[in-house]
């Protein structure tokens, strides 16, 4: 059977409806970089749609997910094309100062950072197309769902094992990863479909999709900050070679990129919106975060966290509309914590469903979370350079709002992993090196987020604004 | 004249941080005093077929379970002593593993050490790290393998040559090299490469390339620091990039070069497959096929009907992927229903695959009372003739 045309259209079509809807949010095209935003946020956005649509129109036709969905999705890319074009019409031209052009060696330097990225990028690519689904929690947790509604060709609740035993007559199933979110299924299920058979490789390339399509985002967002272009691709090089990244693109399967790639859109988006004061890019960043527990429940955590700053901000702005809006988030957020199952505190351990429950007490997991960070060979000099550059821009961490809110976020975040590994029985997933390096990994993007708004040049943060004032003119795109 | 002592003291520094790295020894010589070879012929196939080539061991098939092994009987070889291994295969194809196997008269049974892939180059490996190695050597020798859980067992084996083996005594030479193999060896991925790179193998292995990259450019941003003034901290600063960028750099190659093996690997399986075939190759095949022949069975079975699997709990993985294999029926893991045994519904199906304790086991023997075994009609299997790997039963709770 050989690859259908179909699944071309699978990839192409939420990269023009995503970046539609991103151009829509963003009201122009304009800013360094906004081209490359519009296709790696859109990218991942029309992909997030699709999925969303299937789930809401495909569950009786499971195998033909796209050719149901499709009409949705383009339906929903042309209503944000046709906002999109207003708004850039009605947009007011800015005189732009064209940026000078870099040395010669630092162009050299950016085409060969370009020229290597591409290389890692079809390196791991070419391995997630080659082979069927490989790791454990891959073909266990997170494609068992889709593969069995796919071949069976419609959905079934999957339930808990009690459920399920006690309900023999219904069409029920269940797994050790009942409770999981199904967001990802659904994203497979788009792309099986329009392969139309069950194929894993063709299921797990979206993965090396996912990265690239996170690159070209951040690369974008990054230019329209003020990064130079050889800063902005050093990133890029430095977030895509690093090796625990790459191994999640080649063993494709795990769920933790594509929390990773959510925050760090969501991230992306909201460093937009505290620097340029973009509306559109906060409403994005909202989105995104909300989607983060649809993934994965941990993503529950980070939007926590990700909520706590927006209020931050919001409190700080001094806007009661959107602190409304805000608590109106957290709210939800709250009921969505309900509706996943009441956590169970006691005074020395807690229960969350699904996961498990956590003693807590002391666990001296230093070493090996030691280890895992600085000299297992995962994250290159990450974590050696991440504590030297928040030293080296102490200050402009102190004095800088987006810099400040994104640092506290990732503190919050650092923190829970800290008190989960070192306070609660999941010590042992540092202990044993299983899944104490994939959460931080769902960090990561975001903490390159803040590498890149320390590294901005100074002028572009000179101000500590309480209002949202572009700090950094547009330009020319380059 | 201050970058040239900027060179100078970087180049003895790093130097220094290489030994470190390599746990040489400086009492030992440069060289290896003592040696001892092994050309490939020396050896004979234990597991698989094979014969001398000139000096060589040409492998031309393996053995039960796509497994082949090679070994010699060395005299008089204390492990001790030859602490350093040194191996050259030729043609050794992507698709197999490489271990050591030896014996030793304190350790009698087989030590089994995953070495990385060979290449056609010389390898070195450092053989103090394991603690089984000492005592005189009884046998030793080189098994070979299909990259588990990757390679289909039967698609894994091609003929190559193992040209030599040697081992050294201690020496800088022997350290440095094993240096070399270890950071730069290509290893498979495995099952544990999305938690942990590096972790990914019990291979005991060397000091690790990150810490001494690290160690490296802080050497050098002290260095630049020192010899560098106030007046010229531009120079500095861009020396320290250029520091980082090339270290970050350096780590990078290496792990491309890593990434192109595993390809390889990948490649030499599925490569010149159709997109069909390759989402149906897979290694674990036997599995594949247990699971396809019970579909067989039921095939007549409402796909509503509840399916539990048992196995042993140590046979976890052959458990899920089972399971795996299954779907789409509507099948779970029995340990995950044994809370919950008196909600089992009649008429779910119990399969014990790959174990007997249906009918070896008390408390199974009183759970299935009332059960009906499920057979196939006519089939051999009703009189257990021939070893199914799973057996099944529709659960009845009795009166």
């Amino acid at each position: 059977m050989d690859l259908s045309p179909i699944y071309f259209i699978a990839w192409v079509l939420p990269a023009l409806v995503g970046s539609g809807v991103w151009v829509a949010l963003r009201g122009s095209v304009r800013t360094a970089g906004d081209a490359c935003s519009a296709i790696g946020f859109g990218w991942l956005i029309g992909v997030f749609l699709a999925a969303e649509c299937a789930r809401l129109a495909a569950k009786t036709n499971t195998a033909y997910a796209f050719a149901t969905t499709w009409p949705w999705l383009a339906a929903i890319g042309v209503a944000a094309w046709i906002v999109a074009i207003v708004r850039i019409r009605r947009s007011p031209m800015t005189a732009s100062a064209k940026e000078p052009r870099p040395h010669i060696a630092l162009r050299v330097v950016w085409w060969l950072l370009l020229l290597w990225i591409v290389v890692r990028l079809l390196t791991v690519g070419e391995e997630a197309s080659l082979r069927p689904v490989f790791p454990w929690d891959a073909w266990s947790a997170w494609s068992t769902k889709p593969k069995t509604w796919f071949i069976l060709g419609h959905y079934e609740p999957y339930v808990s094992m009690l459920d399920w035993l006690s309900h023999p007559k219904d069409a029920l199933r269940t797994a050790a990863s009942w409770s999981y979110p199904e967001t990802l299924a659904w994203v497979q299920l788009w792309f099986a479909s329009a392969a139309q058979y069950w194929n894993e490789p063709l299921v797990d390339v979206v993965w090396c999709g996912a990265l690239a399509a996170f690159a070209l985002a951040a690369y974008g967002c990054w230019r329209a900050i003020g990064l130079g272009a050889w800063i902005a691709i050093a990133l890029v090089y430095g977030l895509v070679s690093l090796p625990l990244i790459d191994a999640h693109v080649a063993l494709a399967g795990y769920a933790d990129l594509w929390v990773a790639v959510t925050l760090g859109l969501a991230t992306l988006a909201f460093s937009r919106w505290l620097i340029l004061g973009e509306r559109g890019q906060w409403a994005l960043a909202i989105a995104l975060a909300l989607l983060l527990p649809a993934i994965k429940l941990e993503g529950l955590v980070w939007l926590l966290a990700f909520g706590a700053v927006v209020i931050v901000d919001a409190v700080r702005r001094r806007r009661r509309s959107r602190a409304v809006l805000v608590a109106g988030g957290v709210l939800a957020a709250v009921a969505l914590v309900a509706a996943i199952g009441a956590l169970t505190f006691s005074w020395n351990q807690i229960e969350v469903p699904s996961v498990g429950t956590f003693a807590f007490s002391w666990h001296g997991v230093g070493g090996a979370m030691l280890a895992s960070l600085f000299t297992l060979p995962n994250w290159h000099l990450l974590w050696y350079l991440v504590p030297v550059l928040l030293v080296a821009r102490r200050q402009r961490l102190r004095g800088d709002r987006a810099a400040r809110l994104i640092g506290l976020m990732l503190l919050i975040d650092f923190g829970f992993l800290f008190g989960l590994f070192f306070l609660t029985t999941a010590s042992a997933w540092a202990q044993d090196f299983t899944s104490a390096n994939r959460l931080i990994l769902q960090l990561v993007p975001s903490v390159f987020v803040l590498a890149a708004v320390l590294l901005r040049p100074v002028a572009a943060s000179a101000a500590d604004r309480d209002t949202a004032i572009p700090s950094v003119a547009p330009r020319v795109p380059a | 004249m201050r970058r040239i002592a900027f060179a100078l003291a970087l180049a003895a520094s790093w130097t220094m941080l290489l030994l470190w790295a390599a746990r040489v020894d400086l009492a030992a010589p440069f060289a290896p005093a003592e040696e001892r070879e092994f050309p490939g012929d020396d050896f004979t196939t234990v597991f698989g077929k094979g014969g001398a080539d000139a000096d060589r061991l040409r492998v031309e098939s393996p053995g039960e379970a796509f497994t082949s092994l090679e070994s010699l009987t060395p005299s008089d070889l204390d492990a001790g002593t030859f602490p350093t291994l040194r191996y050259r295969f030729a043609d050794f194809p992507r698709t197999l593993e490489l271990s050591l196997i030896f014996r030793t008269v304190d350790h009698p049974e087989d030590v089994a050490i995953s070495l990385p892939w060979p290449g056609d180059a010389m390898r070195t490996f450092d053989l103090s790290q394991i603690p089984e190695w000492k005592g005189r050597v009884v046998e030793i020798g080189f098994a070979e393998f299909p990259v588990a859980q990757l390679v289909p067992p039967a698609e894994g084996f091609k003929p190559f040559e193992l040209v030599e083996a040697r081992l050294w005594s201690r020496s800088w030479q022997g350290d440095l090299a094993a240096l070399a193999t270890d950071w730069f060896g290509a290893w498979p991925w495995t099952q544990r490469s999305v938690h942990a790179l590096g972790r990914d193998t019990d291979t005991p292995r060397a000091r690790s390339l990150v810490l001494c990259v690290a160690l490296a450019v802080v050497v050098a941003l002290v260095w630049l620091a020192v010899l560098f003034r106030r007046n010229e901290r531009e120079l500095a600063i861009g020396g320290a990039a250029v520091v980082v960028a090339v270290a970050w750099l350096a780590l990078d190659v290496a792990w491309q070069a890593g990434l192109w093996g595993r390809l390889a690997t990948t490649r030499a399986v599925y490569a010149d497959r159709s997109w069909l075939q390759r989402g149906r190759t897979i290694a674990d095949v036997d599995i594949a096929a247990a699971a396809e022949k019970l579909r067989i069975l039921l095939r007549g079975e409402p796909m509503e009907s509840r399916i539990l699997v048992y196995a042993e709990p140590q046979r976890g993985y052959e458990l899920l992927r089972f399971i795996w294999h299954m779907l789409p029926r509507n099948v779970a893991v029995y340990a995950y229903a044994a809370p919950f045994a008196t909600s089992i519904p009649d008429g779910a199906l119990i399969v014990f695959y790959d174990t007997d304790v249906w009918r070896t086991d008390a408390i199974w023997k009183h759970l299935l009372a009332h059960s009906q075994r499920v057979t196939a009609s006519g089939s051999i299997h009703r009189d257990s003739f021939e070893p199914s790997p799973s057996v099944v039963f529709r659960y009845r709770r009795g009166p």
